[in-house]
């Protein structure tokens, strides 16, 4: 099991080292420019609270959310309200796909099914891989802020990152897991498409909601509802009920993975 | 009891009878081959032995354990090859064996194998030709000295020297105990190899019968070139079929089982080349099929 969790982690490793970097860069991009923003923020939010209430609702800000007169607040805005919750659904279902989905179709399952390991335990080595893979960009995604302004001598509020932290990785545990349950049903080709579908309505519906009053109750079938990262870090709030759901779909997600797993015919 | 029991054994994807009610037993310490042309049902038997898919109806049995509810544990006593090696790409030969050792534990004989199969296990996969991509699943489902094997043509894309070599693994397996149960398209490496051959058509098994029994009823090719023009009459009277007299003082004819005795007649004529080739194993396969 050790091995196949290390494996994977090998597989994967570029990738990860990669997106680490990118994270760190574009950060780094941001919150250099934040000083500039910074200094000019009373006509940007004059500017930016001309526009209608429901452009913001449409990108996860609320009422006095887009003022950017702390980091929090400019980050939330430029970071992760949309780049990185889009950026982290790409990485999700990429991970996800390969691992069952992928491995059925290039036939390399045979490998690992005909090793004395069961069914179970092959799908919680690769799950552990790829859960860890996503919380470790994860972490260097969001706490990398940190450093960063350290370095750049901008005031920071370490408690909202570790609510980000927590809120933002379930999120992406969750995706992963509605991922994987469906790379152990469908082919590659359609776990992307479905798992991307998935997605794609639900900021639909997180639109749909924000523009009409009386849809307003579909905003809670989006997890874009409960990732709320202008709330986390504007207003230092986290939602338990986003805890709750995110927690509650990566569990039922993964036990019904793995009982399809166990059950299912594998044929590469 | 059989080391290998199969009993009533179906397999139906949706509407399609991949296999449709087998039943035989492979015993302990004997090579099994299974024959049969292709989507005959070869595979999926395979397939399901190994656990990979679940049987619609009816057993397999192997070790005394199901091959279905006890898959895991049996997987121990299992080496497997498949009839297309699927490798990891980006991982070298080192790295399958580690994951494999790691899982397995140690293998005593691979060095021993890496030097007889002449392999470089440090090359990344996606840089191996075809044939040794081949030779490395042949590694990696021989190294842990499994007490069984299943092999789904386990000499395919193999040169005849490595040919030979598996061969050679296998008889020698084979003398320690080992039980085989392998599908080949290769009557050669049948005869060579099998105590038993089952022979699976459209899902069902249509014989089960000794390599003796198949010898016999394999039918050879021959060519013959006379060093003058050929009395075709005298060879009309002896146990062939399907005489064709052909250009330059040439005929060919088909022998079915022993040969020898039609070489001894032919050979009191002046012969220029000689020429026995084998039929394909889909003339033998209709032998049983008609």
């Amino acid at each position: 099991m050790k091995a196949l969790f290390l494996k994977t982690i090998k597989e994967k490793m570029w990738l990860l080292i990669i997106l680490c970097i990118v994270s760190i860069l574009t950060l780094w991009l941001y919150i250099s420019l934040y000083p500039t923003f910074s200094k000019q923020s009373g006509e940007y939010e004059k500017l930016l609270a001309s526009f209608p209430k429901e452009l913001w609702e449409i990108f996860g800000l609320q009422d006095g959310n887009f003022s950017m007169s702390t980091l929090e607040k400019f980050i939330s805005v430029e970071m992760y309200s949309l780049l990185w919750p889009i950026l982290s659904i790409i990485f999700f279902i990429s991970i996800g796909v390969g691992l069952i989905a992928g491995e059925i179709e290039k036939g390399t399952i045979e490998i690992i099914l005909s090793l004395p390991i069961s069914r179970i335990k092959a799908f919680l080595s690769k799950y552990l891989a790829g859960a860890t893979i996503i919380i470790i960009l994860s972490f260097v995604s969001i706490y990398s802020v940190i450093p960063i302004a350290r370095a750049l001598n901008i005031a920071y509020n370490v408690e909202t990152y570790h609510k980000l932290f927590l809120t933002g990785t379930l999120f992406c545990l969750s995706g992963f897991s509605v991922v994987m349950l469906l790379s152990t049903i469908f082919d590659k080709g359609k776990t992307i498409l479905i798992g991307t579908g998935i997605y794609f309505m639900m900021y639909v519906i997180t639109i749909l909601s924000a523009l009409k009053d009386n849809l307003k109750d579909l905003q809670y079938f989006s997890f874009f509802h409960y990732l709320d990262a202008s709330r986390v870090l504007s207003e230092n709030k986290l939602d338990e009920h986003s805890i709750l759901v995110f927690s509650a779909v990566t569990i039922i997600c993964t036990i019904i993975a793995v009982y399809i797993f166990h059950k299912r015919d594998i044929t590469p | 009891m059989g080391v290998i029991e199969i009993k009533n054994f179906i397999k139906h994807f949706g509407n399609v009878k991949a296999v449709d009610d087998i039943t035989l037993s492979v015993n302990e310490g004997e090579i099994f081959g299974y024959l049969g042309p292709n989507g005959a049902g070869k595979t999926t038997t395979i397939l399901c032995m190994m656990g990979f898919l679940n049987p619609t109806a009816g057993s397999i049995s192997v070790l005394g354990k199901d091959a279905t509810r006890e898959r895991t544990a049996l997987k121990n006593e299992i080496g497997y090859l498949s009839s297309d090696v699927h490798l990891y790409n980006d991982l070298t030969g080192q790295d399958h064996f580690n994951l494999i050792e790691s899982v397995r534990g140690k293998s005593l004989i691979l060095d021993q194998l890496i030097n007889d199969f002449s392999y470089d296990p440090k090359i990344k996969v996606k840089n191996l030709s075809t044939g040794n991509k081949q030779k490395l699943g042949v590694l990696m489902c021989f190294m842990n000295q499994p007490k069984i094997l299943i092999l789904d043509e386990p000499t395919k894309g193999l040169d005849p020297i490595l040919q030979n070599k598996v061969y050679e693994y296998l008889l020698n397996f084979k003398k320690n105990g080992t039980t085989i149960f392998m599908s080949s398209h290769n009557l050669d490496e049948v005869e060579k190899l099998c105590d038993h051959v089952g022979i699976i058509r459209t899902g069902k098994l249509v014989a089960v019968e000794t390599i003796r029994t198949l010898k016999e009823k394999r039918i050879h090719v021959v060519r013959v070139n006379f060093n003058e023009h050929p009395n075709i009459d005298i060879f009309k009277t002896l146990d062939i079929e399907d005489l064709v007299e052909l250009a330059n003082n040439e005929i060919s004819f088909k022998v079915k089982g022993d040969i020898t005795p039609i070489i001894r007649e032919i050979s009191k004529y002046g012969l220029q080349n000689l020429e026995v080739t084998y039929a394909a194993l889909e003339e033998i396969f209709m032998e049983y099929y008609i």
